[in-house]
């Protein structure tokens, strides 16, 4: 408990076990306020949900209004001694209950096939995925070696970093119609938005970083006769790799979030596609399940990064 | 100025017989390292800062040289210069005759920052500098152990740099400069975050790996105490711009043990040195407050006059 309240001190400490309460936490409370937002009539619930029509004419089951019509209504009814309509608070239609969302999230994957050209929950996402993966493997494929060899010879940084810096500018969306024109509607669009998306940011995070290698260690590989690729090799690469491994997490992150501009061009497709047209079909406990699983999913890939990482990097300090 | 300031020293010049015969066997040993009027000029044309000029300087087969001078004087950028990590802007620097062009494995460097590389254990930092020269993996580790053993750290041969002591980093930092098989090893104020004790043992380590290994050393410092203890020939700069002021040979025999630092020709080294030192200070602006007379308030509510 004393290192629990350590832990609300600026830059105080943290240990293990009120580390996993924290963690407990982060997952639990922001679950408990939506659900009791969905399932405490009391908190807000700001319309009805109508569940018999009763004598009014344009009202029908299933429809919501707000309380305030809803009552008008009633009122009016009741002076004219109509049948009055009945129904139960509810929240808008776009704020689903969790066990809704649950639901429509079990369903996606206990019944894949979607409908027609629909396709269903896991098939779109691991459409996404491939889109994700390809473009960031192929832009980390360029971005990584042009980044290290910008940071460590300042004549090609100073050859390509403007022109980087100037597409970097340049909005993602502003290349959809020209990937489509040269590349084709399908897939290969959409993987050139990402990479796109990616690899002018990856040069210059990955170039800095390899600057900021600490310079008493060349230099002190420099007196040992290393130089050239073996400098490279030997002292550049794996000095800056976990940062490099830090860079590329991150960057990963920012690669998802070209993927709703890639998959709208072209053929629409994949999850976010998806995510669209349930919105529009107003079924909100798709999109919240999809939402979650893209969430899910990416949470998921940093957890296991990190994990990784302390593997990998056994040497660094903070990891031991 | 030059004569030592208390009577019942003895004159730093007079070397006992011993250092004479040993200083002068030095002295027809070749060069191994050589400063050619070396100059040094910082930034640019508009406000030029002159660290060096005309150094001229020879430095003996294993020889132990130690520089000293005042903070600022241009030390650092001496033993930069002569690592190649940097370049003077006149002169030259020859290595066994043959002129230096940059950093390269003949000059081996211990730094004042620790250097040793955090990816690679103990064992593998050593390595490094064996593997650059072309030796193959299996021969290089052999040889690491070897000096591993050699400054009694074999037993943390697997661990991380980060997992030793401060003094045993410097030690394995030496460890892997001769490794390399350095002509000369450059020392840039190496043991100065280490505290006393450490420091004296640090100091006999390297006297001591000096004797049996095939060095010459160039060791930068601004503790006088160490300068004396470990030098054959010490050689003193003055600030602004940073030249030559002396070189002085210490009269002191060899082995060294640090009872001798309080002998007579120990102290009297120092107080010669000191003296050298606080002259060129009146010119150098970081000791221009040294007369300063502080006027602090009292702000100590207690009463009792011990102090
Ligand atoms: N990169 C640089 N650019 C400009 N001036 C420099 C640079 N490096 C050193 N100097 C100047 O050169 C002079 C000598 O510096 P140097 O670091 O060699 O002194 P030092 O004798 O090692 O001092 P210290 O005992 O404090 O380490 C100083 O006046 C310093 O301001
Ligand atoms: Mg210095």
């Amino acid at each position: 408990m004393k290192s629990f309240t350590s832990a609300w001190k600026l830059y105080g400490k943290v240990d293990g076990s009120s580390r996993s309460i924290l963690a407990v936490l982060a997952i639990i409370l922001p679950l408990v306020a939506w659900s009791a937002v969905s399932y405490l009539p009391f908190l807000w619930h700001p319309q009805i949900l109508i569940t018999d029509a009763g004598d009014e004419d344009y009202l029908e089951t299933g429809m919501r209004l707000n309380r305030a019509d809803f009552g008008k209504a009633v009122q009016e009814m009741q002076a004219h001694g109509q049948k009055v309509p009945q129904g139960i608070p509810a929240n808008p239609v776009y704020l689903p209950s969790p066990g809704n969302v649950l639901s429509a999230f079990i369903n996606a994957f206990t019944n894949p096939v979607g409908g027609g050209t629909e396709k269903s929950i896991p098939q779109a996402f691991w459409h996404s995925i491939q889109i994700i993966f390809w473009g960031f493997v192929i832009s980390s494929a360029i971005g990584v070696p042009l980044g290290v060899m910008c940071g460590a010879l300042p004549a090609l940084a100073r050859l390509v970093e403007p022109s980087v810096d100037f597409f970097r500018y340049l909005p993602a969306p502003a290349f959809g119609a020209l990937a489509v024109a040269i590349l084709g509607i399908y897939d290969a669009p959409k993987i050139a938005i990402i990479v796109i998306g990616t690899l002018f940011q990856q040069i210059l995070v990955i170039s800095n970083t390899t600057r900021k290698l600490d310079f008493a260690l060349i230099e002190a590989a420099r007196t040992l006769g290393a130089k050239g690729p073996r400098l490279l090799f030997r002292v550049v690469v794996p000095g800056i790799l976990p940062d490099l491994y830090r860079d590329q997490r991150i960057l990963l992150g920012w690669a998802w979030t070209y993927l709703i501009v890639a998959e709208l061009i072209g053929t629409s497709s994949g999850i976010t596609w998806f995510i669209t047209q349930q919105a529009r079909y107003q079924h909100f406990d798709n999109v919240y399940a999809a939402m979650a699983l893209i969430g899910i999913a990416g949470l998921g890939t940093d957890m296991l990064l990190g994990i990784l990482a302390r593997f990998l990097f056994t040497w660094k300090r903070e990891n031991v | 100025m030059t004569t030592p300031q208390e009577p019942n020293l003895p004159d730093y010049r007079d070397l006992p017989a011993d250092v004479a015969a040993r200083m002068k066997v030095i002295k027809e040993r070749e060069l191994v390292l050589e400063i050619d009027h070396l100059g040094k000029v910082f930034g640019g044309r508009k406000n030029p800062t002159v660290a060096l000029e005309d150094i001229e300087f020879g430095v003996h087969k294993r020889e132990f040289i130690c520089v000293v001078g005042p903070s600022g004087c241009g030390k650092s950028t001496l033993v930069r210069i002569l690592a190649g990590l940097e370049e003077g802007t006149s002169g030259r620097i020859l290595v066994d005759g043959r002129p230096v062009t940059g950093p390269g494995p003949d000059r081996g460097m211990v730094f004042q920052k620790y250097t040793l590389f955090p990816w690679l254990t103990v064992c593998q930092n050593v390595m490094f500098g064996i593997e650059m020269s072309g030796t193959e993996k299996g021969e290089a580790q052999r040889q690491a152990m070897q000096w591993l053993q050699m400054i009694g750290l074999e037993q943390f041969a697997e661990a991380w740099p980060h997992q030793l002591s401060g003094g045993m980093q410097q030690r394995v930092a030496i460890a892997r400069a001769l490794a390399a098989q350095p002509r000369v090893l450059l020392m840039d104020e190496p043991f100065s975050a280490l505290d006393a004790q450490t420091r004296l043992r640090m100091q006999n380590y390297l006297m001591e790996i000096w004797r049996k290994v095939d060095i010459t050393i160039v060791f930068i410092t601004h503790d006088l105490d160490e300068a004396i203890y470990l030098a054959d020939r010490i050689l003193v700069l003055q600030p602004r711009p940073g030249r030559v002021e002396e070189v002085i040979e210490v009269p002191l025999s060899r082995p060294r043990r640090a009872a001798q630092m309080t002998a007579g020709e120990f102290l009297a080294t120092k107080a010669h040195l000191e003296a050298l030192i606080r002259s060129s200070g009146p010119n150098a602006d970081d000791s221009a407050d040294e007369d300063v007379e502080l006027d602090i308030p009292l702000l100590t509510l207690v009463s009792d006059k011990a102090e």
